[in-house]
């Protein structure tokens, strides 16, 4: 797809392109041309690559035997940034071409969102990241002489643009008559049986939606009021009225815009402190963690240390069969050897049980059948695109296959679900072992077994929880989730099913995991690290007004992007934030074990650790490592990924005020689907 | 301002696991084919313009995870959808039994007036075929849908297929246009001719 048919009206040479994956430890940069060209729908942009441009289209190598840098980019997390793509056989050679640099990029000026820019530091260049109408994001534009400026005024023979008002990097597209027809066009309702907008359901049911909107009000105000530590549980209006003059001067309740539809617009949180990362554990470091007899001690110092910096490459071999629970750290270094022996010894009896099943024996073992036919297709497509994976009959792989097939005959009621060979693969790839990396997998999922369990319990509890954080830490965001059908965030679903895997690049996976595994600083981090995900990304989804789909877009897009060193500060600096949070509802206390800091409470069942403090050995009272396991699933009043939705009407059913219910009720109402989404 | 499309289509790409729905949309979004594919996890799509009878038709694609696992999650994308792939791989037999799973499945969760359509995939590899043409071509039959082998691979009918869908999904659409745009005097019509008809995305942008 060269620059199309049409006039070239605008050439911009020296524009680089970085060329992001998985396992890309450093990004190759690529330069070429940025163009706009006339076409008879409007502009067009496009970006190709210098180098190895070979005029003819012809194939410069094939992509089977080639790494594929580009490619292997597009099909994880791609978006459709190359729409028109009908000229079949000219694509076709072209894609052929570009195995070894990147693929155009080429988008309707008319379907750009926004962009954001970002100046480098000392002069080094700008950055310019595109944002597409359905959510895509195009290849970030790097312009090392700082000269996008050119490009934006090209741009705006076509279209305006207005900074935003909250974030100063991001300019949007204005479109004055944009919203009439849309909403006259959405309106019109060809497919869709009913829409959830509030506009729409106001038009419906004013009555329900207005409620529904009130119910928000005491929904809030009884969720904070039934949480409250010191306040009884049952109270008077009165009291209910007095109490909230008295501890919610800071909630206000807006009247103005809107009225009955967004309600709370803010419940004031300490500051975030600033939070920086340390270096790695370093070789001499972890030695000084073992005693004569290689015991590990200062325990609590060590995994403080592992949290705030992780560790060094070389030492996860060593340290992940602690971290994991594979190895006590109490254990001494004989004690180890003589267990691993055992454990190795278990693991080929196991192993052997699968393997001398015959074929007959199969052929009358379906559930055997299917697990086997699911772990061969899942292996034969997992990080395959890293060296340790890479190539046709890499021995590797089939390790990969051993190992999920020993899980089967280890834990036959769960078996083989999808999403576990990313779990194993970074193990094995440090462990080197395949025993070792079977018994640290066969831990690691007994933190996060219950995501892969039949009725998806584990994922709704968290989807559940995390929404209870989002609803208390940002409000906002909340309701913009809300009001454009992302209140289930189903979005977060890969997040949470393999605890980001696809989100990070694979030695940035490592270090993620390594300081999840250390339990700190408190209970669910990982939920605090997907509130730091959506904190950073929250002005544009909003400014954009994205909804459902671009919202999924834009979050699948940030796939092997997110720097993990920022989210890491972010998420440590929300959890300072909510630890000294006065009125952090009883729910989120028991979801992260945090405790609220005032008014003290004289029964104490959970200790927190903050990092300030756990520089000094502290007994860790809760014993179990550490990675997230969902829990107490009752404790959230927002129950609604487990709800039945009482009156079909999800306005009314989100917003209503639901009391804590008994455990049984619970159990009963958990058969029941979550789709909550109609 | 420019015109980027006139209708937009919502599909559905359902199916067993590593049938090859991820393929072939790779196939017919970027015109391409990856070996080195990795399994699907949640829900994502893409996006494809085309050109039917001189209409610009958005085609916004999803494509699902194919394990059973997952249908809590999948199933919540459903509705909307107008027209639903259902993949199975001919190399496979249970993924083509599975078809039938997958149809009610439908039935449940998806608009009654969807368009469906089934697609044998990598009919490429005859060595390991497992399902005859004439068996898809009979359940097509059965069910009143249409069918046809595809390869993402080797590029066969992979664009056949979803012109042909969304051709159906078009004639649908304005069968129900006429039907009731007479007859409606709101004042949220569009008219056929409207010059700077910038036809709609979402209903997102309202609040």
């Amino acid at each position: 797809m060269m620059a199309s048919n049409g006039n070239i009206t605008y050439v911009h040479d020296g524009v680089c392109v970085y060329v992001s994956g998985p396992h890309k430890d450093k990004e190759p940069i690529f330069t070429g041309r940025v163009t706009i060209s006339e076409q008879p729908y409007g502009g067009v942009l496009e970006w190709h690559a210098n180098e190895e441009v070979n005029e003819t289209g012809r194939p410069l190598s094939s992509p089977e035997t080639e790494n594929l840098d580009w490619e292997d980019v597009a099909s994880g997390f791609s978006a459709g940034y190359k729409p028109h793509s009908n000229q079949c056989c000219e694509s076709i050679e072209l894609k052929l071409e570009t195995t070894k640099k990147p693929q155009t990029i080429n988008f309707d000026v008319a379907d750009l969102k926004s962009y954001k820019c970002v100046q480098k530091k000392k002069g080094k260049g700008s950055e310019v990241t595109f944002f597409l109408k359905d959510g895509s994001t195009p290849p970030t534009l790097y312009f090392p002489k700082n000269n996008h400026m050119c490009l934006i005024n090209a741009l705006e023979k076509y279209i305006q643009f207005r900074r935003s008002a909250k974030d100063a990097h991001l300019y949007l597209v204005h479109e004055p008559q944009k919203e009439a027809l849309e909403k006259s066009f959405s309106e019109l309702q060809l497919f869709r049986e009913q829409s959830s907008d509030l506009v729409k359901r106001f038009f419906d049911d004013p009555y329900t939606a207005t409620m529904g909107g009130f119910s928000k009000v005491t929904n809030f105000l009884f969720e904070y009021v039934l949480t409250n530590e010191n306040s009884p549980t049952k109270c008077s209006n009165e009291e209910v009225v007095q109490m909230l003059q008295e501890s919610l001067p800071s909630v206000e309740i807006n009247q103005n815009e809107e009225p009955g539809f967004e309600v709370i617009t803010c419940m004031e949180l300490p500051p975030r402190p600033e939070v920086k990362r340390e270096d790695p554990v370093l070789l001499d470091q972890w030695e000084a963690h073992l005693d004569s007899e290689g015991q590990v001690k200062d325990i609590e110092q060590l995994k403080h240390k592992i949290f705030k910096g992780g560790l060094l490459n070389s030492l996860r071999k060593e340290v992940w069969k602690f971290l994991l629970g594979y190895f006590p750290f109490n254990s001494t270094k004989k004690e180890r050897e003589k267990l691993r022996k055992k454990k190795i010894d278990d693991y080929y009896k196991m192993k052997l049980q699968w393997k001398s099943i015959t074929p007959e024996q199969e052929t009358r073992f379906s559930a055997f059948r299917e697990r086997k036919n699911l772990i061969e297709k899942d292996v034969s497509r997992t990080d395959r695109t890293h060296p340790y994976f890479m190539g046709t009959e890499n021995a590797n792989v089939q390790l990969l296959y051993d190992i999920l097939m020993t899980y089967c005959m280890y834990n036959f009621d769960l078996g083989y679900v999808q999403g576990m060979s990313d779990l194993l693969s970074p193990i094995l790839v440090v462990m080197e072992n395949e025993a070792d990396a079977f018994w640290c997998f066969a831990e690691f999922m007994e933190n996060v077994g219950s995501n892969f369990e039949l009725d998806q319990q584990g994922m709704k509890t968290q989807l559940q929880q995390l929404y209870s954080v989002i609803h208390f830490a940002d409000p906002h965001l909340c309701d913009y989730l809300e009001s454009h059908d992302s209140g289930n965030l189903y979005f977060c679903f890969r997040w949470l099913l393999i605890l980001f895997k696809r989100e990070f690049k694979f030695h940035d996976i490592m270090r993620l995991w390594e300081v999840l595994w250390t339990g700190l600083p408190c209970r669910s981090f990982h939920l605090l690290i997907c509130l730091a995900i959506l904190d950073a990304e929250k002005n544009t989804l909003m400014e954009n007004q994205f909804g459902l789909p671009e919202i999924l877009k834009h979050i699948n897009d940030m796939s092997y992007k997110i720097n993990p060193e920022e989210v890491l500060c972010r998420a440590e600096s929300i959890y300072l934030q909510l630890s000294q949070c006065q009125h952090l509802p009883q729910s989120l206390q028991d979801i992260l074990g945090i405790q609220a800091p005032a008014p003290p409470s004289p029964v104490s069942s959970i200790v927190s650790l903050p990092p300030s403090t756990a520089s000094a050995p502290i007994e860790d009272i809760r014993h179990s490592s550490s990675v997230p396991v969902p829990i107490n699933k009752t404790s959230s009043t927002l129950d609604r990924f487990n709800a039945s939705p009482p009156s079909g009407n999800s306005s009314v059913e989100n917003s209503s005020i639901e009391v804590l219910p008994e455990d049984s009720d619970i159990e009963a109402r958990y058969q029941i689907s979550f789709d909550l989404m109609s | 301002m420019a015109k980027t499309y006139d209708y937009l289509f919502k599909l559905l790409l359902i199916g067993d696991s590593g049938v090859g729905k991820t393929c072939i949309l790779f196939r017919f979004s970027e015109d391409a084919f990856n070996a080195t594919f990795i399994s699907t996890i949640g829900i994502d799509f893409k996006i494809r313009t085309i050109e039917l009878d001189g209409k610009k038709i958005k085609l916004q694609i999803w494509d699902t995870a194919g394990q059973e696992r997952f249908r809590t999650i999948t199933t919540a994308y459903y509705r909307g959808a107008m027209g639903i792939m259902l993949v199975y791989d001919v190399t496979n037999e249970k993924s083509f039994e599975n078809i039938k799973n997958w149809i009610r499945n439908i039935e449940e969760h998806a608009s009654a007036d969807v368009e469906k359509m089934v697609l044998g995939n990598k009919c490429d590899v005859n060595e390991r075929r497992q399902v005859s043409k004439e068996r898809g071509e009979q359940l097509a039959i059965e069910y009143g849908i249409k069918f046809m082998e595809t390869s993402a691979k080797a590029s066969i009918n992979v664009e056949e297929a979803f012109f042909a869908l969304a051709r159906d999904i078009k004639r649908k659409m304005e069968k129900k246009m006429e039907a009731t745009n007479p007859p409606k005097t709101g004042s949220h019509q569009l008219k056929a001719n409207e010059p700077t008809k910038k036809t709609s995305r979402w209903f997102c942008t309202v609040l």
